[in-house]
């Protein structure tokens, strides 16, 4: 297995902007498990989704959580100097509904970002952020630059009405991440793997339609087989990690992954009270972290697993200083 | 009533057929009701009312009702 190594990167803030709607998943259920909609919260464990109001965008939500941590990471009268260190926007996402102009460009304009930064979108699904984070950290570490790092999906209108793999586990989010070059003092190598098996790709693929079709049994067949594999030898091959953040495909799976690699005591889970959200997933769970559990400098190893079918792992750092927070966006009925 | 014909109630009762339907020899694909989805479901809602947890490749091997029912009496001795 190859491990990317890149140094000189520090990761500043997360921010994770939620549909401030959280529907209840046993009453929402009723419509297509009737009697059995409990027992569907049971065995999945998500019991809350976060649901965007109709006509919001991933880039509505990215925009709303960049717009959140910027404001704390600059004061007001440091904010055009801090705008203009930014040298790259990345926007990762699978259901943005307009694909040009792009929605990186449309996020550099929306948040005053300098005229000359790189623009990327990239479209992949569930492994998404830790593959954009070793981009953004390449950049950043090459270009001295920041990178801010946008990551969400609206899943909810891309569900089929009645469709039993889907509805119990897809919700909507909004992320932003802020990836900063550090040249002094000791910082640790952040550290990638990635695996993509394209052959199984049909097991999860937007639709002509553009409903999203998911053959759960082939993608936990992929998790408990190839996923399991490469995790196990990423995990050989990096440094000693503090806490564990899969892509929060349902609580009942990244439980059986943990447990399977041996780390569920430092398992976290966000699956649970705002569902899955594709590959915002990662970094909204390192949002929503505690002020306990950010105390010390925490190192994660988080991977990203679905869509492709594909899989990618990081381990990076989130020091005690970085700022993590979560806002809300849009009505709660 | 022993363990298999307890699941084998509970796994018609989820499936929405006859017990009758269902023996200890019934596997993944036998009924139209018990397909690769329905083994996902089957499978965590078994976890859950027998309060038992099963290795993932155990998840992918255990697609007959005896495999499943020998799989948690593994893990209730």
């Amino acid at each position: 297995m190859e491990v990317q190594e890149i140094s000189s990167v520090r990761l500043e803030g997360v921010y994770a902007s939620l549909p401030a709607k959280a529907v209840d998943n046993a009453f929402s259920l009723r419509e297509i498990y009737s009697d059995k909609a409990e027992s569907i919260v049971k065995a999945t464990g998500i019991e809350k989704r976060r649901i965007a109001d109709e006509g919001v965008q991933p880039l509505d939500l990215c925009v709303s959580a960049a717009e959140a941590l910027f404001s704390r990471l600059a004061p007001e009268d440091k904010k055009a100097d801090f705008l203009n260190s930014f040298g790259a926007v990345i926007f990762v996402s699978f259901t943005e509904r307009l694909k040009m102009p792009a929605a990186s460009c449309r996020a550099q304009s929306r948040l005053s970002l300098p005229s000359d930064v790189l623009t990327l979108d990239l479209s992949l699904a569930c492994s998404g952020w830790c593959s954009a984070l070793s981009v953004a950290s390449r950049i950043a570490a090459g270009t001295g630059k920041r990178v801010l790092l946008l990551d969400g999906d609206v899943q909810s209108p891309r569900v089929r009405k009645g469709d039993k793999a889907t509805t119990p586990v897809l919700a909507d989010g909004g992320t932003a991440c802020v990836i900063a070059p550090q040249f002094s003092g000791e910082t640790k190598p952040w550290e990638f793997s990635f695996l993509s098996v394209g052959d199984k790709g049909e097991s999860l693929s937007l639709s002509e339609g553009g409903y999203i079709e998911m053959d759960g049994f082939g993608v936990y067949k992929f998790v408990a087989t190839d996923v399991v594999s490469f995790l196990q030898k990423f995990i050989a091959s990096v440094s000693p990690f503090d806490v564990f953040v899969p892509h929060q495909a349902n609580v009942y799976m990244i439980r059986q992954l943990a447990k399977t690699l041996g780390v569920e005591e430092k398992l976290k889970v966000s699956a649970d009270s705002i569902g899955n959200i594709s590959s915002a997933s990662i970094p909204a769970t390192i949002a929503l972290l505690s002020p306990q559990e950010r105390e010390r400098d925490i190192t994660i190893l988080s991977s990203g697993f679905g869509g492709g079918l594909s899989a990618s792992a990081a381990l990076f750092v989130l020091d005690r200083n970085a700022v993590t927070g979560v806002c809300e966006y849009g009505s709660r009925e | 009533m022993d363990l298999e014909n307890d699941f084998i109630s509970f796994a018609a009762s989820l499936f929405g057929v006859e017990s009758s339907l269902i023996s200890p020899e019934t596997s993944m694909g036998d009924i139209p009701q018990w397909d690769s989805v329905m083994h996902l479901r089957l499978v965590m809602e078994t976890e859950a009312k027998y309060g038992v947890s099963f290795p993932m490749q155990k998840v992918l091997e255990a697609t007959s009702v005896s495999s499943i029912v020998s799989l948690i009496k593994e893990q209730l001795l």
